[in-house]
């Protein structure tokens, strides 16, 4: 039993340790209201993977949490956000937890 | 019963609501992103009392005009108007003629031509065309006979229209323009002029005064102006001396913008009005309405 439980919170830390919470870190311009926000939000949440967008207008930012695994293509996101309306400035991928 | 030509000033207030975006009584070269749906819907009254061949004659316009945008691509946005028009006409003596139901369908294009795009700053141009199909019933009757052609839902004629729009917008407001011209086409023996027309519209952010993290909705202040200028129409091959015309209105109107939602509102008060003859003058155009971000 002893070693059963050893074993079981070995592997917990195991997978802790070697999950990579992936954040994409986007700044795009062209954004002047509320309304053009969504217009990229709902781009954004369409892509397979992606759990969570904030955003914040006034920078253009958008902060993007993928499931892990997933990712996301600086290619794939400056076509989606072109064909949204808009301009991609920078894009970047921030690895957490490892 | 006044000519049916000298009502035509009134077919230039039924001009459609163009645009799902910022300006009230116009178009915008903002963009509808690829494969994105807007829905606009705008409740405009009209009313043109002003009756300088003193007739007592009064003209009520109430129209719901829903409007649809679809991207077709990041640089091609197309759009559908349809409005349901009830129109009554009042005239000193009793004489009271109206019609309801849906009116002309009309279909345009607009393509940008220049973009240039800044953090929280935007500037556009674009070029618009479209056609507006005879859809509405044109031949419609009352007691008194056929009503003229004004006073129909429909025009039964095949209009084009031409134009360049311009927006610059920040997060503190907008600027937006517009030029177009509407060629009109000949039905029912009665063609109404052709309408040239300059749009301006002005936003300024009321609220919040100071951007948040938080902050996910605007209210705007709006100030526009509508210069139109309309030629003389002909009936039946005549020149219509009592019809065309230059009219500028100036609109003061509130816009509420959230991410999936606009609210909006705003009066087109005639400031101008240099009509031929005796067509009928406007009084006021009121509009309310609210457009879906889908």
């Amino acid at each position: 039993m002893k070693r059963l439980f050893f074993l079981l919170t070995l592997l917990f830390f195991t997978s802790q340790t070697l999950a990579e919470d992936v954040h994409y870190h986007l700044v795009v311009s062209g954004l002047s209201c509320p309304f053009c926000v969504y217009g990229v939000e709902k781009k954004l949440k369409n892509l397979e993977g992606v759990v969570d967008i904030e955003s914040e207008l006034e920078t253009g930012e958008f902060f993007v949490k993928v499931e892990d695994g997933a990712s996301l293509s600086e290619e794939t996101i400056e076509e989606l956000v072109s064909k949204a309306g808009f301009t991609l400035v920078t894009f970047e991928a921030i690895v957490l937890g490892d | 019963m006044r000519p049916a030509g000298a009502l035509a000033s009134l077919i230039i207030l039924l001009a459609p609501v163009h645009a799902p975006a910022a300006p009230i009584t116009f178009s915008t070269a903002l963009p509808v992103g690829e494969g994105k749906f807007i829905n606009r819907e705008q409740l405009v009254f009209t009313r043109s009392g002003d009756d300088p061949g003193n007739n007592g004659l009064v003209v009520d316009v109430d129209a719901l005009v829903s409007v649809l945008a679809y991207g077709a691509s990041e640089k091609l946005a197309l759009f559908a108007t349809l409005p349901y028009l009830k129109k009554e006409l009042r005239q000193s003596g009793g004489v009271r003629r109206s019609s309801k139901g849906l009116g002309d369908l009309t279909i345009f294009g607009r393509y940008t031509l220049f973009q240039r795009d800044g953090i929280g700053r935007t500037l556009r141009l674009g070029a618009i065309a479209g056609i507006k199909a005879p859809t509405g019933d044109d031949d419609e009757t009352d007691a008194l006979g056929r009503l003229p052609i004004p006073l129909q839902s429909g025009t039964g004629s095949w209009d084009s229209f031409i134009g360049v729009v311009a927006s610059s917008e920040t997060l503190r407001g907008g600027f937006h323009s517009q030029l177009t011209y509407q060629a009109k086409t000949a039905a029912n023996n009665f063609e109404a002029g052709d309408v040239s027309r300059l749009d301006l519209s002005w936003q300024r952010r009321v609220w919040p005064r100071a951007l948040q993290p938080s902050s996910n909705a605007f209210l705007y202040g709006v100030l526009e102006a509508n210069i139109i200028h309309s030629r003389k129409s002909t009936v039946s091959g005549q020149v219509n001396d009592n019809s065309g015309g230059t009219t500028i209105f100036i609109t003061p109107g509130i816009q509420y913008a959230s991410k999936k939602l606009i609210l909006e509102a705003a009066v087109q008060i005639p400031v101008y009005q240099d009509l031929n003859g005796t067509a009928l003058e406007n009084d006021y155009v009121l509009r309310a309405g609210f457009r879906v971000n889908y």
